[in-house]
């Protein structure tokens, strides 16, 4: 794929997580320590800034490396580096061999939840980013057919997964503290995951 | 609880306290970057060397360790939080000098997600760095689920063995075993008789009522042990020392470390009584106390308690122990 239909992709799930930026910390102030919406702004601008600067002749998995170790450096607590290892898995999986553009990405996205693994060692259920990340790339895995085609229904399992954490009982993260108190609040992390796989929906039908 | 405390602009503390750290030892230390505290020595360095990360908030660790003998370079975040892998990165590659680095991560959440990712980095460089992760808070795990465990107090006593082995002039590969060996032979509790301020936003840590105490206290007093009505140094030693003991399931005759360490409020004249009292216990039942610190190593802004933190010694860890070592904060 080129670095513009990459633009094409990441612009709105920017536009996203700037959007829900005070929606983000009012959730992290129930559980948390209320600055993932401060997080998430700044990584939304670290990668408005990368895709504002693209020509649309760059080498997309260099590109995404590089900005990888951007948001990995974004100061704020884990949301950096977590979201910064789901990027440095989007540039592996833009480096693997593919047939096309849609072959691409479908690496690129299944390659990030891999990286996300890596660095996360949060299970589903637990009341993480996970809850958005696994259900989304279970549909890009579970068929043959493009992310194109998927993406609905993808961006709608992440959003189901985060609405699901509602229920749950943080067992990782800054919440695991509050046990059984968890209960009642949507993970804000989970939140911002699926505004990402919402917004690279919405890239795909431009 | 209202914060009381001494300072100036919130959002420029980290950066105000690391120069007045520096510029009151700079014979030892130099403040990089605005990013890192570093061995004034490093570069005449023919040897291992030692870098390690962690919140700031917590003076005199992680920083007032830096010198000749334990660290080489600290890479301090802000109040209570870890710093991104780029100045960790950094770090490591300034370090390296020919003979590889080793990088100490307290097992922290914020503190774990930067050490993997600059060790997956690091791989990719090819650089050459082992890491060790310390995590000797026995409240709120067992020894079997030790990356449920926190890192408190006793990466001090890591950084002093490993840094004397590097400084001995041991491999990578042996400072690595030292430091490691160290680690899976500790263990500390902590116990707070009353909360703090976080000085960034005034927020209070821990909230205890006016007659109780909590064991099993957190870094920063996350909850996760038992509150109870306050006791005596002597009672609170007792307990503290007896789950110490039966964690690492000491024997008659072994040799052990102790390590008591305020954690902001505690006045040295109560450390001293907790200290007695533990080696009066450990006399009793015929285990040697081959090595000891008493005073505030790691604190939680004013924070009422302490962390005791005991480490099982051989011959090659007393030497370790006992070797020649020059940093803000510690000097033998």
């Amino acid at each position: 794929m080129t670095t513009t239909f990459l633009k094409q992709l990441l612009l709105p799930v920017t536009k996203l997580l700037t959007e829900n930026m005070a929606y983000l910390t009012k959730l992290d102030s129930a559980t948390g320590d209320g600055d993932h919406g401060v997080t998430i702004g700044k990584i939304a601008e670290t990668i408005r800034k990368t895709m504002n600067g693209l020509t649309g002749e760059e080498n997309v998995a260099e590109v995404l490396e590089d900005l990888s170790w951007e948001i990995m450096n974004v100061n704020g607590g884990s949301a950096g580096p977590l979201w910064g290892s789901f990027f440095e898995g989007l540039a592996e999986g833009a480096a693997m061999k593919a047939k096309n553009d849609q072959d691409q990405l479908k690496n690129m996205l299944i390659k990030a939840q891999e990286s996300f693994y890596e660095i996360s060692k949060a299970e589903v259920g637990q009341k993480t980013m996970i809850d958005a990340i696994v259900p989304a790339t279970k549909i890009l895995q579970g068929s043959e057919a493009s992310v194109e085609t998927l993406a609905e229904e993808m961006a709608a399992a992440a959003v189901a997964g985060a609405d699901d954490t509602i229920n749950m009982i943080a067992k990782f993260g800054r919440a695991k503290t509050l046990k059984e108190r968890s209960i009642g609040h949507k993970d804000p992390g989970a939140v911002s995951f699926s505004l990402f796989y919402r917004g690279i929906a919405i890239g795909l039908q431009k | 609880m209202k914060m009381k405390k001494f300072i100036n602009e919130p959002k420029n503390l980290t950066e105000e306290l690391l120069e007045g750290l520096e510029l009151s030892n700079p014979e030892l230390i130099e403040f990089v970057d605005k990013k890192m505290i570093v061995n004034k020595k490093l570069k005449d360095a023919d040897r291992v060397t030692i870098v390690t990360l962690g919140g700031t908030g917590h003076e005199p660790a992680i920083s007032g360790f830096v010198g000749e003998g334990m660290v080489d370079i600290s890479v301090p975040g802000d109040i209570f939080a870890a710093p991104g892998p780029g100045p960790c990165l950094d770090a490591i590659r300034m370090a390296d000098k020919g003979k590889g680095v080793l990088f100490v991560v307290l097992n922290h959440a914020g503190d774990m997600l930067t050490g993997d990712m600059v060790m997956k980095r690091a791989k990719k460089e090819g650089l050459n760095v082992v890491k060790v992760v310390t995590q000797d808070d026995i409240s709120n795990a067992p020894r079997e689920e030790a990356h449920d465990r926190r890192g408190l107090v006793g990466c001090v006593a890591v950084y002093k063995v490993a840094g004397a082995a590097a400084a001995a002039g041991k491999s990578l590969k042996e400072v690595a075993a030292v430091a490691q060996k160290f680690a899976d032979n500790m263990a500390t509790i902590a116990v707070a008789s009353r909360g703090a301020t976080h000085p960034s936003t005034g927020e209070t840590i821990s909230i205890l009522g006016e007659d109780e105490m909590e064991i099993g206290m957190g870094q920063h007093g996350e909850g996760g042990g038992g509150r109870q009505t306050m006791g005596t140094a002597n009672d609170t030693a007792e307990i503290m020392l007896g789950a110490l003991l039966k964690d690492l399931e000491i024997k008659e005759q072994e040799k052990l470390m102790v390590m008591v360490n305020g954690t902001g409020a505690t006045t040295l004249m109560e450390l001293l009584l907790v200290f007695r009292q533990c080696h009066k216990t450990l006399a009793t039942k015929n285990i040697e106390v081959a090595a000891s610190l008493v005073g505030e190593y790691l604190t939680v802004q004013e924070m009422c308690g302490f962390q005791l933190c005991i480490a099982r010694m051989d011959e090659e860890m007393i030497k370790y122990w006992h070797a020649p070592c020059k940093t803000p904060y510690h000097t033998v």
